[in-house]
């Protein structure tokens, strides 16, 4: 079913609110904090003199309203403002940092697709028998366990005590110093498959196994189950009983109907865990030193640096409402049931 | 809800052993909180209030099943303490998250119109932030405490209620009972809590009980990043976290508490997987719709 | 139920499937062997990029890699040597006249101040300046210049670029710029001569030593910046998009504050020229790299895997293990950081000096160093840190639960105090946190309640601010860190308890005699010392008596390294808290990659 265009147009609209919305709520709830940043800003002893300038500066000594309406006058422009802890443009800090997190993700997702697909397709076919029982247990433990604990288990047994795995860090100095390698887009694996550089890739392969394996609990669990559900219904499905009765191969009948009609909903899902997975990325990211949003996003929130904050928070409500989008419309278009 | 439904989703959870021992655990998780303050081998050493010098850092034995910690405090005592105040927490999130979204669902979904609109944009604005990040910032406003985790996080929680009551409540309205509540001269607020709230309040007590567990599971997530409650609480959490520096030298501190958080989680998902199996395609639906499985 | 019917068919999709499930898991260990042999077997090595021409006003982004400094080919040269030092914090600013907080830590390596200042030894390393002298009172002080310095632009150091520089850190006014605040007029004498006239008699080598606000850089950026003159924005933006103007044995290359800043070898430098100069060695790493690690148990992990060459911060109780172990170093030496808990002595009961010495003896100092720095500490004596000038050894409060009873019966309280007292410390400082619990615990046992809470510290700093307004609102006890900017007693004794220090004097002390000796005693530093110590003492014998605030130890410095990195010992320094002088490091055993 193709999709309106005013239905792509309303829904832009809506992201351009949310977007705002998500600015002014979380520039109030900053500004509540009965903090004071402009210590930040002047540094670790700084005098009265100082401390006035930096209120000046930083414009704390307006009313509240008055910074929200500098705050957005700016972001309109494109400046997200100076982290006030590093100094630095925010929307620069946040470029650098980003591509990090959005590699770990991806292929967090993607494992989580690679394990959790095949083993709800089993149990589906499996139903009711403990093949089943243990696969339910197993997804169900995906959404129990806690990230961070996981992480920090993973990281003590099979990095410091088995030394299996490199257990911090996104790839060695020595190689990228070595090679000479320079990232172009900042997923190192992309750019340094591209370049050909498999000293690099391997090494950052190494390193993201661990944490993107953590990251890719809560998505696995859901991939099973929703490979699970989705395939025992078709399996249950008239068309699908009646293909059999046709005489059709029952493995082109799995793939077929059951499989590829699983998919769908199992990517869908994914996306809509996003906002969750990203958020248990930033736990991932403090345990294996990951430099990406989070580890930013932590530092920031735990100082008081508004800008950065705000930046941050703004990114991920931005990828997190623009997947959501694009899963409702790729959805409407795949299944003609669902009405927009 | 039914008794018999409960009665029904009781005799299907026995039947199936992966449910059971969900069961199971939540009845032992909620025995424990219930009790933990009465059961504690080592009390003093459970709420924080002494330290030893000379027993820091002892590997799990008969005496100390857990170890101890770096203040040479008994482990297994505060993980004991612990279920207590999870379970303040999941019923405490999870009640106010209710108290506030159930009513405006309530309302949206039954006055409809421009009120109904307004009132679901609020939700809708709410739910476009990714889930945990509005409580965090929120509990990083707030400060740390038990109280105010609680609050930052039903206040991220309570638009998927007032969302599920809305949908639930547009579709009762239309029914004909409640037609003929309102020819017989049934005031608004009477046939809205008499026949419109009971029927709404099935599939939300059911998606109330599954999201216990992630209550528990994003109160650790707080206390790990730091904004969560504040120590010596033996909230699970922060117990992992407080073993992180010292991990090395000993395991068991982090090790158990965080076992305990993976194992209560689990047996809620397990019932409320149960649950979901067990009640009806329309109510799957929409547990699936609101992203939460 | 046809359901039944397709049960035929599962068990061929189920070899396929569990076939799948296998060769991922396979592939996936396979992978990973394959990864961890060493890199060197790969072959396919890009060759480090050398075309691009050292230019004078060096720009380099954050996301690009270190470039090669000599031309050659990939296979004939001559391996980099690389150091990676762990970094506990994020590095925060790079502008060298506002700086005031982490980033010192490779600021030392790549600015020089005029003089560097050995505090262990009390005395000076020359470093821009070659001689100094002041008059008899200490208010006129003239430096010579080292000859042949060149900046990193290539620019060379004159005395116009000190003046310049010096003049800029006081026009901005941020950071560390009041050190510099006994400065009337600096005037140059010749191109490498200057003198500074003072306002009052201070002691201006050691502020020219200082960790923070002394650096000296080119005058050149103005230009390199676009701006109209050097207080000018756009410098500063100018360095903090990652420049620097320096003149040190290291130039930055990469500036990433959050995850890792490059420096590489500055083969132009002076001392690596000068003969026998004692912050040179032969054999210094041609690559620094700091590295981000913001937790102290990666931090051992990273360090133990070789991952990184030294680490910053290792957990304390691992120490012991690491000493024995046959791969590592570890390197203690006392730091200038103390820990203390200030008291509120406006708040009742704590405004009875009654009170504060009950409490004071109350706390078990021993159990607190062994508790929260598994001894790694030395339970302080005085507001002054061990090893420092200034510091006395007669200053130690004794723990003695009895005579803390008797105090507290003294002063009212036979019964303990019947309100909760409200004790406040920075959070995720396990260190701290530790104290905290050991002190509530101790407290308890005569018989006063304490609520420990757990803040930011910018959160911790502005509940306390408001106890200049409102003593009853305030905290009760606040555990707090002091380190000096320079290396005077007056940084400690005036910040924390001067009634004039309205911003860290969180006790709200207010004693004039007090006020008095310690300003006297700063004018005498540079030209009577005995006289100054004399008077410090009796100011800290003041302290002493009146307990405003509870010194509770003075740190020591851990650091943990791998074998192969030589003089460890000599690139530490405490006046200049965290630095790797990397300078001095020798690393010719280093085994690398």
């Amino acid at each position: 079913m193709p999709v309106s265009k005013e239905y792509i147009i309303k829904r832009l609209l809506l992201l351009v609110l949310v977007v705002f919305g998500v600015l002014i709520i979380t520039f109030v709830i900053t500004r509540i904090i009965p903090a004071h940043p402009e210590l930040l800003w002047a540094g670790s002893h700084p005098t009265e003199e100082q401390l006035e300038k930096a209120r000046r500066q930083l414009h704390l000594d307006k009313p509240i309203y008055v910074q929200l309406y500098y705050y957005l006058t700016d972001f309109i422009k494109g400046n997200w403002g100076v982290s006030w802890r590093t100094k630095h443009p925010v929307l620069k800090d946040i470029a650098t940092a980003l591509p990090a997190t959005l590699e770990l993700v991806i292929v967090a997702f993607i494992m989580a697709i690679i394990i959790g697909v095949p083993l709800g397709a089993l149990a589906a076919l499996k139903r009711e028998t403990w093949v089943d029982h243990v696969v339910r247990v197993v997804s169900v433990l995906g959404a129990s366990v806690p990230v961070f604990w996981l992480a920090l288990i993973l990281q003590l047994v099979l990095s410091s005590w088995l030394g299996l795995l490199p257990g911090a860090k996104r790839v060695d100095e020595y190689v990228v110093i070595e090679t000479g390698f320079k990232p172009i887009t900042g997923f190192i694996l992309f750019d340094s498959l591209i370049q050909g550089n498999f000293a690099v890739f391997t090494n950052a392969l190494k390193h993201i196994i661990l944490p993107a394996f953590v990251l890719s609990m809560y998505p696995f669990g859901l991939s099973a189950r929703m490979t699970r559900a989705v395939m025992s219904e078709v399996l249950n499905e008239q068309h699908t009983r009646s293909a059999l009765a046709w005489g059709l191969p029952k493995r082109v009948v799995i793939y077929k109907y059951a499989l590829k009609n699983a998919l769908a909903p199992v990517i869908a899902s994914l996306g809509l865990s996003f906002g969750y997975t990203i958020i248990g990325a930033f736990m991932v990211e403090l345990v294996f030193v990951w430099p990406g949003l989070g580890l930013y996003a932590a530092m920031a929130l735990l100082s008081y640096d508004y800008p950065a904050v705000i930046g941050c928070v703004i990114v991920v409500a931005l990828i997190y409402t623009v997947i959501n989008m694009i899963v409702d419309i790729v959805h409407s278009m795949i299944d003609p049931r669902v009405k927009l | 809800m039914a008794l018999e439904d409960f009665k029904i989703i009781l005799s299907l959870i026995k039947q199936n052993p992966v449910s059971l021992t969900g069961l199971v655990i939540v009845a032992g998780f909620i025995v424990v909180g219930v009790l933990a303050p009465y059961i504690l081998p080592y009390p003093e050493d459970a709420w924080g209030e002494v330290y030893h010098l000379e027993k820091r850092f002892l590997p799990p034995s008969l005496e100390h099943p857990f170890g101890t910690d770096d203040m040479g405090r008994d482990v297994f005592s505060r993980v004991l303490l612990g279920a207590r105040f999870s379970l303040i927490i999941a019923v405490g999130v999870v009640g106010l998250a209710l108290l506030i979204g159930v009513p405006m669902g309530l309302i949206a979904g039954y006055l409809g119109g421009r009120v109904g609109t307004i009132l679901m944009r609020i939700t809708d604005m709410f739910l476009a932030f990714p889930p945990l990040l509005l409580a965090i910032a929120l509990a990083a406003t707030l400060g740390r405490g038990l109280v105010n985790t609680i609050i930052a996080l039903a206040i991220s929680w309570w638009p998927w209620y007032a969302r599920l009551v809305y949908v639930q409540v547009n579709s009762i309205k239309s029914l004909p009972y409640v037609d003929a509540a309102k020819i017989i001269g049934l005031s608004p607020l009477a046939i809205m809590f008499k026949h419109v709230l009971p029927n709404a309040l099935t599939p939300v007590t059911v998606q109330a009980a599954l999201d216990m567990g992630s209550a528990i599971l994003e109160a650790a997530g707080l206390s790990f990043l730091g904004v969560g409650v504040k120590p010596p609480t033996p909230e699970w959490g922060l117990l992992v976290t407080e073993g992180w520096s010292s991990i090395n030298v000993a395991w068991w501190i982090s090790l158990f508490p965080g076992l305990a958080i993976l194992v209560t989680v689990l047996g809620f998902n397990l019932l409320a997987d149960a649950l979901r199996e067990a009640s009806d395609p329309r109510l799957r639906r929409i547990l699936l719709i609101s992203g939460r499985v | 139920m046809s359901y039944q019917r397709l049960r035929g068919v599962s068990k061929t999709t189920t070899i396929i499937l569990s076939i799948v499930v296998v060769l991922v898991v396979v592939g996936a260990i396979i992978y990973m062997t394959r990864t961890s042999k060493p890199t060197e077997a790969t072959p396919t090595q890009t060759p480090p990029s050398s075309t691009q021409p050292p230019s004078p006003a060096k720009t380099t982004a954050a996301s690009s890699a270190p470039s090669s400094p000599s031309p050659t080919t990939a296979s004939t040269a001559k391996k980099k040597t690389i150091v990676i030092y762990a970094s506990l914090s994020e590095m925060t600013g790079a502008d060298p006249s506002t700086e005031f907080s982490n980033s010192i830590l490779w600021m030392c390596l790549v600015y020089e101040p005029l003089l560097w200042y050995d505090p262990l030894k009390d005395e000076f390393i020359p470093a821009l300046a070659v001689k100094w002298e002041s008059n008899e009172n200490g208010t006129i002080w003239t430096f010579y210049l080292r000859k042949g310095v060149k900046f990193h632009d290539g620019t060379p150091l004159t005395a116009e670029a000190v003046k310049a520089s010096i003049e800029r850190t006081i026009a901005l006014g941020q950071g560390a710029a009041f050190i510099w605040d006994p400065v009337e007029k600096i005037e140059v004498i010749d191109d490498y001569t200057i003198r500074f006239y003072l306002k009052y008699p201070a002691a201006l080598d050691k502020i020219a030593a200082s960790a923070y606000g002394a650096w000296i850089f080119s005058p050149k950026i103005v230009e390199y910046a676009g701006a109209k003159n050097l207080t000018d924005p756009k410098v500063a933006e100018w360095f903090n998009a990652g420049h620097d103007a320096g003149s040190g044995p290291y130039k930055l290359v990469k500036w990433d504050p959050e995850n890792e800043v490059v420096l590489e070898k500055n083969p132009d430098w002076w001392g690596w020229k000068l003969k026998d100069y004692p912050l040179a060695s032969p054999n210094a790493p041609d690559v620094f790299i700091v590295k981000i690690v913001k937790d102290a148990v990666t931090q051992e992990r990273l360090l133990l895997t070789g991952d990184i060459h030294i680490a910053q911060y290792v957990p304390l109780e691992d120490v012991e293990k690491l000493k024995n172990n046959p791969n590592v170093q570890v390197v203690i030496k006392p730091s200038f950081q103390n820990l203390l808990m200030l008291i509120n002595t406006k708040k009742p009961p704590l405004d009875n000096v009654l009170v504060r010495r009950a409490i004071a003896h109350a706390i078990p100092y021993e159990d607190i160093v062994k508790i929260a720095r598994a001894g790694l500490a030395r339970v302080a004596s005085g507001p002054i840190p061990y090893g420092m000038w200034g510091h006395f050894e007669d200053l130690r409060y004794e723990y003695n639960i009895t005579l803390a009873k008797e105090l507290l019966a003294k002063a009212g309280y036979p019964n303990g105090i019947d309100r909760t007292l409200l004790l406040v410390y920075t959070a995720g400082d396990i260190y701290e946190k530790r104290t905290a619990e050991v002190i509530k615990a101790s407290l308890a046992k005569i018989g006063i309640k304490v609520e420990i809470r757990p803040m930011s510290w910018e959160e911790q700093w502005s509940l306390a601010q408001s106890g200049w307004e409102n003593p009853e609102a305030a905290q009760d006890l606040f555990i707090f860190y002091w380190w000096p900017t320079y290396i005077t007693p007056f940084d400690f004794l005036y910040n924390m308890f001067h009634s004039d220090s309205k911003i860290f004097n969180l006790c709200y002390y207010e004693n004039p005699e007090f006020n008095k000796l310690i300003e006297e005693a700063v004018t005498l530093e540079a030209s009577n010392r005995e006289k100054a110590l004399e008077l410090y003492h009796k100011a800290q014998k003041i302290l002493y008596e009146d307990v405003p605030a509870i010194p509770l130890w003075d740190s020591m410095d851990i650091r943990v390294a791998v074998k192969g990195i030589g003089n460890l010992d000599k690139a530490i320094n405490p006046a200049y808290p965290t630095v790797i002088f990397a300078q001095v490091l020798d690393v010719s055993g280093l085994q690398q990659g």
